[in-house]
This record gives C-alpha cells, structure tokens and sequence, in this order.
C-alpha cells in the first residue's frame, strides 16, 4: 500500500542469515589481522616500522573503522543485508594493506594483496551505495557508476606489476604480473584512475537528479571517496619512485572506505530509528499519538471523502506541507499519511514499515474511520433532536401568546356579557365560559408537553421540581449539582424523568419514586427508582428518551432491585 | 382601591379593566408594556398594579421584573402578577425575597373577578396571595428533609388555605370549623415551621414563603 508520489517501493527482507555470515566472515578477518599483528609486533616485526616509518594514527584508524563496521554490519542485518556484505568488503578492503606490509608472508600474497587492495575498495563502494535504502532499482546513470567503478579496480588488479609498483619493489621479489608486457602499472594506475574519473563524473550527476536525502548522502561519501582515489592515483603517479609517498597512499583506500561505511551508518541507523518511531506509533494507536522522533503523527483517509481524521476519529484541522507528510494508498485509493518529523527521510519512513505495522495501520484507520462515522451520526442526531426542541419551544410560545391569551380574553368578555344578560342567557353564557376554561387548562397542558418553558427559564433542578409536582406518584427529588449542564443535557435529563414518571399512569397506593441528579465530572447522572409500579416501567415507553441520550453520547439502563424496584439510569455527557 | 392595569393584549386588557370596573374597582390606567406600566405607577401611584407575567419584549418573565420593580420604588403599591405558567417556580421568583403586598395568580382565574378583587384587596394588606393550583402542586411535593413533612394533614389543608391569601375567618368557614381551632392550628403550623412570633400577617407570609421554598 506504500505510495510516495509517484513511486512506489516495496521493500522486499531478504532472509538475514547471509548477512550474518558475511558479516562474521569479515569480523574474523578482522580479528585475525589485529591478532597477526599483535604477533608481530610482539616478535620485533613491527609492521609499522617498515621504511622506518611509523603510522600509528593509520593503525587507529583502521581499528576504529573496522570495529563501526563490525558493529553496524551486525546491526544492518536487521534492515539491510546488503548494507552488512557492503560493510564486510569495506572492512576486508581496509585491512589488505596492512598485510602487504609482512616480509614473512609468500611475495605473491603480498603482491596479490596490493593489487587487490584498489578492487576491494571498489566493490566495497559498489555494494555499500547499493544497498543505501531506496536504490534497490537505481538509475541508468547510477548503473554507468557502478559499471566504471567496478571495471577501475578489475583493471587496477589485472594490470597490477608489483616490480613497478614502489610499494612492492622490496618485497614482490618473483612475482610475474597477470598482464606482463600488456599493460604495466603505471598504464594500470592511468587506466584505472580515467575509469574512476568517469564514474566521478557519473555519480555527480546522479548526485544532481537526485531530489531525496538519502541516496544524497551515499552519493556524496562515494563521490568523496572517488575523489579520495583520484588524488591517491594521481600521488602515485606524480612519485612513483619515492617510497615514502607509497606507505602514506595506503591509508587512503581505509579512509576512503570508511567514508562510505560510516554515510551507509547513518543512513542505516536513521532507519532504524524511524522504523521504531512508527513501531511504538502503530502500538499506541489506541491511545494519543505523543511525539516520535520521525514520526509525528498520523491521520486516516475517510474512504469516499477528501478529509483526513485522526486516531479518535476526529477531523484533522492541521495541514502540513506538501513535504511534510508520506501518503499511503491501497487500490480503493489513500489510506494514511504519516506526518513526518523535520530531516527524516519519505524514503527511510517507507523501508521501516514492516508488514506488521501496515497491518497496524490499516486497523487503526479502520477504527478511526468508524469512530469519525459514528461521531458524524450522532451530530446528526443531535441536530434533529436539538431541531424538534427549538420548533417544540416555538409551539410551546405560539400557544401560550397566542391560543391561551385569545381564550383568556374570550372568557373575560363572556364574563363581561354575563353580568348583563338575561336569566336564559346568562346559562347559556356561563356554560361557554366553564367550557373556555377547561379548554385553557387542557391547553396549558398541553404547551407544557409540548416544551418545559420552566426548564429553559429556571433550570433543571425547578423543572424537576414542578414535574413531580404535577405527577400522582408521591416522589423524591435529590437535585444534588446547580451546575448548568447546558441545554441538551438538562433536556434529555428531563425527559428521562418525564418518561418514567409519564409511564406510571395508574399508581398503586404502594406506588413510590426516589430521583436523584448528580454531577460527576463531565456527566449528569439522573437515576429513577420506581417501586411498586414495575410492570408499568417499560422499556418500550423510554425508547425516545434512550435515544435523545444516545444522540448526545451518553447512556441509559433499565434495571430491577432485589427488591422488585424498577431503576431507570441515565448518565448523560455535559454540554457548554 | 384605585387599580392599574398592564397587559400586552388588547383585548385581554379591555376585557380585565371591564371586569374590575363592573366589580367597582377604580382604573386608573392601562399599559402595554412594563415602561409604560412603570410610567403610570409613578404618575398614578395606585393601590394596586395588575401586572401580565409575559409582555414585551422577550415575552419571558418582564412582568415579575416589573412587579419587583414597584415594590422596591413604591412600597405603597401592591402588585398582583397574572400569569398561565402552573409552574411553581415563577411564583417563587415572585415572592422569594419579600413576599408582602405581592399576588400571584393564574390568568384564567381572574374570569372569576371576585378572586381577583380579594386577592387585591389582602395585597394592599400586606399578605401574600399564590393561586389554589399552584399551592395543591406545591402540598404535593415530597422532599428529604422538609419542613413541611413534619405537618399533620389538617395543618397542611390549613397552610394551603393561608397560602391562598385566606382570613382566619375564610379558612374557619371554609373547613367549616371555629375560627378559634384554625387560630390553634395556624400557631402550630407556625410553631413547626420554626417561626418566630410577631405580627400575624408576617407569620402567614413566611409560612406561605416556606411551603413556596419547601
């Protein structure tokens, strides 16, 4: 599901058994080169000594580079196990120079050692730029690189004369170059160096067309590195009989090496890092998404909507930079963007994700798209009961400003015209007005069903008050919070008790209600005991009401007491 | 008793005025609205204002504003608010602070003008006066801890009868008892609800304020 721009890449984990093992093949490599030369240097032969010349800077060097690189081999195979073949070659490519410095060894292994020194480096920078994330299907141009690296150091090994060869002269006693009378080192060298400098140039412009962080950064070190062998080549050529100049050149190989090694590192580690930014990011899902170094946070696509939610389903406001975020898409179209921190790489965020995480995400935006649903549902209904009570309230006044005034006024006047009517009449009359005043106190009740113009003037705990007032159960009222609960609130509040007390409509003489309203942090419970009258209490009867609460996110249970009593509770969100 | 009368609807008012003036009420004057009504107190100075609980502009409660109003700037005008809300509340908000000389009845009552004018009359005596229903709704409420719960029925049927604004005398023929048992019963009542002796229109108005506050 992994879609950044256009691209689309797919890291596929290669079984990190072999990594492993080319990473210990070259940790023994280098355990055994620092052994033979704690060896030797115990014997007398110190091989720094050779030419008089000591490097013990060279000899820190050397260790420190292979020692990060043993390390970051071992921790590569866990992301990149090309990353720990790079790596090995690396630190095998700077340890070769150290054994041609031993006299006691065959002239032909140390002949070979040089010649192979130049070939190692090459493909340990082949190798560790391959296998930066992100270049598992590189460029023409960067395929151009690889080609010209890899054919300067074949040539460097085929054309290499160890008679020619400063470096060698005292040692490579009988030793006959592969290409003897074809080509001798110095053409090699000049060969060799022309190739690098083609790859050079090649890998510059790679480094120009490349518009992300990471493969810059490899580019970089290799194109340094290149660089590093040019400078090395072009000394040689410019000394080639001062062997002085040829025991310096061979710290040049390690650094160039260690340059790439180390941008492979960073690389490496930085994944490593997001990947666990997005790991502990897909485990606290479920909770708020704190602040993760690489990952900041992460809103889910609404399928079948442009708008973006977070984990509680609630509609994103934030709008990050086109760069800011990396969108993830399935064939139905985008999933999630993860927002990502500032310097983290799209390229390193999409590599972390492993199977087990798209999985978490997926899931997350599953539920966050249900809850974002259900959050709009219940707006939804909130507005149709919150609609029904404003066109209830306007019912309620049109009645009471209207009809009831009307009708007072109709029994005033007939009062008028009763005092001065005759006997007839005056029956007549007096029989109109007793009508009109039945009519006004079924109209009064009925305006009162209609809205609790009490409930919106003076409160919830009055409202409550002239309810039970007006019911026939004896009933006991516990207002304990005055707090204003908002309009909603106090609504359904009210009309759960409304409800219960509505569907006692033939009280027993035993017939009882206890009501009690507290306030609990951000909800108003309202709790409704009726004894005496359970059969009455229906569940149907409250349907309304359970869903006037439900409207507002809160809810309501029907229960019986041990001792037979109905119990009806409501616990309702608090509004503004 | 020279009475004003304020009631948004025209035909309300008319009707109101030509009742009382039938009944042999003097009406000094008619508004529409709680400004003109508190124009007319102050030009008229009347015994008593006939006050609608719902006038302009918000068609709430300015008609208690109003009735609060005149008995805090002319103590000498009593105020009998009318109202169609059965709701024991706006009669509290009414009467809760200082209850004397203030009346509050259901409009369609007063097609009954002799309440009315009774009503009135025990207002510019100092008494308080809440309609019948209103007061049977508040003898049926039930609360932990009232006052109220400690009452006898017949003392209960008695405190109603006061809270209606009736005399002795109307309570005694009323329950058709001697007007000397009711004074007995009142003095229990009073006692029970933890009043204080003194004049006895005060009693009766803190008793009616404590069963509005029960």
């Amino acid at each position: 599901m992994a879609r950044s721009g256009s691209m689309q890449r797919v890291w596929q984990v290669r079984a990190p058994r072999v990594s492993i093992l080319i990473t210990s093949i070259a940790s023994g490599v280098a355990v055994l080169t620092a052994l033979v030369s704690a060896l030797a240097v115990r014997a007398g032969n110190d091989p720094f000594a050779y030419a008089g010349r000591r490097f013990p800077a060279w000899l820190i060097v050397v260790g420190l580079t292979v020692l990060g690189f043993i390390v970051a081999g071992l921790l590569a195979t866990r992301t990149r196990p090309g990353a720990s073949g790079g790596l090995a070659m690396a630190t095998i490519g700077s340890l070769l120079p150290l054994w041609a410095t031993w006299s006691w060894l065959p002239d032909r292994v140390e002949a070979g050692v040089l010649a192979a020194t130049p070939f190692a480096v090459m493909v340990a920078l082949v190798t560790l730029s391959w296998s930066a994330p992100g270049s598992s299907n590189p460029s023409p141009a960067m395929r151009i690189v690889v080609a010209l690296v890899v054919a300067s150091g074949v040539v460097h090994l085929v054309g290499y004369n160890p008679f020619a060869d400063s470096g060698c002269t005292l040692t490579c006693a009988d030793v006959t170059p592969l290409l003897d009378g074809l080509m001798s080192t110095r053409s090699a060298v000049v060969v060799s160096s022309s190739l690098t400098i083609g790859a050079l140039l090649a890998a510059i412009i790679v480094l120009k067309d490349s518009d992300r962080h990471t493969p810059r950064l490899i580019m970089g070190a290799v194109i340094v590195a290149l660089c590093l062998q040019v400078v090395s080549a072009a000394l040689r050529l410019a000394n080639w009989a001062d062997n002085t100049a040829a025991g310096l050149l061979l710290v040049i190989p390690a650094v160039s090496v260690a340059i790439v090694g180390i941008a492979v590192c960073i690389v490496v580690a930085r994944t490593l890092r997001v990947r666990m930014a997005v790991d502990r990011l897909a485990a606290r899902l479920s909770g708020p998404v704190a602040a993760l170094s690489g990952v900041r946070g992460v809103h889910f696509a609404v399928p079948g909507e442009a708008r973006w939610v977070d984990v509680a389903g609630r509609d994103t406001t934030h709008l990050p930079g086109q760069d800011k975020y990396v969108v993830l898409s399935d064939e139905s179209g985008p999933v999630l963007r993860l927002l990502i921190a500032r310097g983290t790489d799209q390229g390193d965020l999409l590599a972390a994700l492993t199977p087990a995480t798209r999985l978490a995400l997926q899931n997350a935006q599953l539920s966050a798209v249900a809850k974002a649903r259900l959050a709009d549902v219940q707006a939804s209904q909130r507005r149709v009961v919150a609609m029904s009570d404003n066109e209830r309230r306007r019912i309620e006044r049109d009645l009471h400003d209207g009809a009831q005034q009307r009708l007072v006024s109709v029994a005033f006047h007939l009062k008028v015209a009763l005092s001065g009517a005759d006997a007839s009449t005056a029956v007549r009359l007096a029989a109109a007005e007793g009508q009109v005043r039945s009519a006004l106190g079924q109209l009064r009740r009925l305006a009162h069903g209609i809205f609790p113009s009490v409930l919106a003037d003076e409160g919830l705990a009055a409202a409550l008050d002239d309810l039970i007032a007006a019911s026939d159960v004896p009933t006991t009222l516990d207002v304990r919070t005055r707090d204003d609960v908002g309009m909603e609130t106090a609504m359904a509040a009210y009309a759960t008790v409304a409800a219960v007390l509505n569907s006692i409509e033939h009280p027993a003489p035993n017939t009882r209600a206890v009501i009690l309203v507290d306030r609990n942090g951000d909800t108003l419970t309202v709790s409704v005991e009726a004894e005496g009258a359970v059969e009455t209490v229906v569940a149907e009867d409250l349907v309304d009401v359970a869903d006037r609460i439900g409207a507002l996110g809160g809810r309501f249970t029907t229960a019986e007491t041990a001792t037979g009593a109905a119990v009806v509770t409501a616990v309702i969100p608090c509004g503004s | 008793m020279r009475v004003v009368v304020a009631d948004d609807m025209m035909l309300v008012r008319s009707g109101l005025v030509r009742l009382l003036t039938d009944a042999g009420v003097e009406v000094v004057g008619e508004a529409a609205d709680s400004d003109a009504l508190m124009q007319l107190v102050a030009l008229e100075r009347p015994d008593v204002a006939t006050v609608d609980i719902r006038m302009p502009p918000t068609h709430k409660d300015e008609g208690l504003i109003a009735a609060r109003r005149i008995r805090e700037r002319y103590p000498t005008t009593a105020v009998v608010v009318l109202s169609q809300y059965l709701e024991a509340r706006y009669a509290l908000r009414l009467l809760a602070d200082q209850p004397s000389g203030l009346g509050y009845l259901l409009k369609e009552r007063v097609s009954d003008i002799a309440i009315l004018v009774d009503a009135m009359r025990r207002v510019t005596e100092g008494e308080c006066v809440v309609d019948p229903t209103i007061v049977y709704r508040l003898m049926k409420r039930r609360r932990p801890d009232s006052p109220l719960s400690h009452l006898t029925p017949r003392e209960r049927e008695i405190l109603a009868l006061m809270a209606e604004g009736r005399s002795n005398a109307g309570i005694a023929s009323e329950l058709v008892v001697s007007e000397r048992t009711v004074e007995t019963v009142c003095a229990q009542v009073f006692r029970k609800l933890g009043l204080e002796p003194s004049p006895d229109v005060n009693r009766r108005v803190l008793a009616v304020l404590t069963l509005l506050r029960s």
